[in-house]
């Protein structure tokens, strides 16, 4: 009786499993394309090009557990917004907002680096 | 109690609720995946009475194991490793990494928002939509399948028009370019070419004319309902084709939505998910899809509901 000894072959291999998909090391980048239509998934036969957003270098504070400016003050006590009104529904005027949705929000899975900072226009 | 949050050093929305627990005076031990093993120790022996006893350290603080009141799971970043391993090596590793410090964890008796394990079998898109119909949501008319004619079926059966979507994520990064696969409504003229269908699963499901579309943010026992109002033929589609086209409302759950929606991430075992409906031209709450790490700070802002808030609620343990 052959005995299956490598864990990667019971798990990161397994073609039905839900845990295979956070078991694998995603490359980072394709640098052959998408390929000929043809050879092409139907799901990717109209795709949509977008620049990579770039992601801005943020200073960590190990001490505060946050992102900081350059003089140590927390990010996010620098949002207009960073009060929630706890009454519906006012939408601050032209806040400066974390960018924390991304072209694929509401799919699963790993989440391209599309977060930002950014001034709302 | 400690909180642990593991999740990305950037990430704004984590840095929110950091600081309303800070506020609120709960310790938290924040740290990224990414830092093991060589900003994050771990340190685990399993004591007499079989549970795991020991500590998460860095450089800068600990946290004892049994001190984790609830671990916040919020898209934390791959393990990274000497550059000097072999490719081979690397990948035993990041296996070792993965079943010694995500195993001690997922062992430990405390509150997940959302355990991985679970967060992983609801990405499943047939099994959202299974459970949701079960759970008495309203389901739209899906096929998944590799062959072109079931797909003709179901546009035969669709006066309305029928759709492909993803059943995972939508992006491909190709150079310094994202490739993103918005779903899209199927002309005749696609439906005289589809062989590329035959090369991998795909998904369609009927169209459904809808008047608004809405994400519903679970956390925990509390919900917050936002409509999302798109005012742009592509954001019609796919409101993620055109943020910049949105309109956003915060209202109150529907009852009935709102109970079954309870049914839905309690089966799933979900304290956290930001589930996706359209509202369709009659009322009706069709339901979409769920994504366990949605985002919904964007919606937070834009509204003033107080998700934040909720989440730092769940897991300093108020109830």
């Amino acid at each position: 009786m052959n005995l299956i000894a490598d864990p990667q072959h019971v798990f990161s291999d397994n073609p039905l499993s839900s845990a295979a998909m956070r078991f694998t090391l995603f490359p980072k980048a394709s640098h052959r394309g998408l390929g000929p239509r043809m050879s092409r998934p139907f799901g990717l036969w109209r795709t949509v090009s977008y620049p990579i957003p770039e992601r801005p270098v943020v200073n960590y504070c190990h001490r505060q557990q946050v992102g900081v400016d350059d003089a140590g003050r927390p990010l996010v006590a620098q949002l207009d917004n960073a009060k929630p009104t706890p009454d519906p529904p006012k939408p601050p005027p032209k806040p400066k907002e974390w960018e924390s949705k991304t072209y694929s929000d509401g799919d699963e899975g790993q989440e391209e680096d599309t977060w930002g900072w950014e001034e709302q226009p | 109690m400690t909180v642990l949050v593991l999740a990305e050093q950037t990430d704004t929305p984590v840095d929110m609720v950091i600081a309303e627990l800070a506020a609120r005076g709960v310790p938290v031990f924040r740290a990224d995946t990414g830092w093991f093993p060589s900003q994050l120790v771990l340190n685990a022996r399993l004591d007499e009475y079989g549970m795991w006893a020991g500590e998460l350290r860095t450089e800068h603080r600990r946290v004892d194991l049994a001190e984790i009141r609830s671990i916040w799971s919020r898209g934390p970043g791959a393990f990274r490793f000497a550059p000097s391993m072999t490719d081979a090596a690397r990948i035993y590793a990041h296996r070792e990494a993965r079943l010694g410090l995500g195993g001690v964890l997922a062992e430990l008796d405390t509150r997940w928002v959302n355990h991985p394990n679970r967060s992983a079998d609801s990405s499943y898109k047939p099994v959202q939509l299974g459970t949701a119909a079960r759970c008495g949501l309203t389901t739209v008319a899906t096929v998944i399948t590799n062959n072109p004619e079931a797909v003709r079926s179901l546009a035969g059966d669709c006066p309305g028009g029928i759709v492909q979507k993803s059943l995972g994520p939508n992006t491909i990064t190709e150079g310094d370019r994202i490739e993103v696969a918005f779903t899209r409504r199927l002309e005749p003229a696609d439906l005289e070419d589809l062989s590329a269908v035959e090369l991998t699963a795909t998904q369609v499901q009927a169209w459904v004319d809808k008047k608004y579309e809405a994400r519903i943010v679970v956390v925990g026992d509390q919900m917050f309902t936002i409509l999302i109002r798109a005012g742009s033929p592509a954001g019609q589609v796919d409101w993620r084709a055109d943020y910049k086209s949105l309109d956003y409302e915060w209202i109150e759950t529907p009852s009935e939505v709102a109970k079954s929606l309870r049914g839905y991430v309690d089966r799933l075992g979900l304290a956290y998910a930001a589930v996706d409906f359209v509202i369709d031209c009659d009322d009706r709450w069709v339901f979409l899809e769920s994504n366990s790490a949605g985002q919904y700070y964007w919606l937070e802002a834009h509204t003033g509901a107080p998700i934040t808030s909720a989440l730092c609620d769940l897991l300093s343990g108020v109830e």
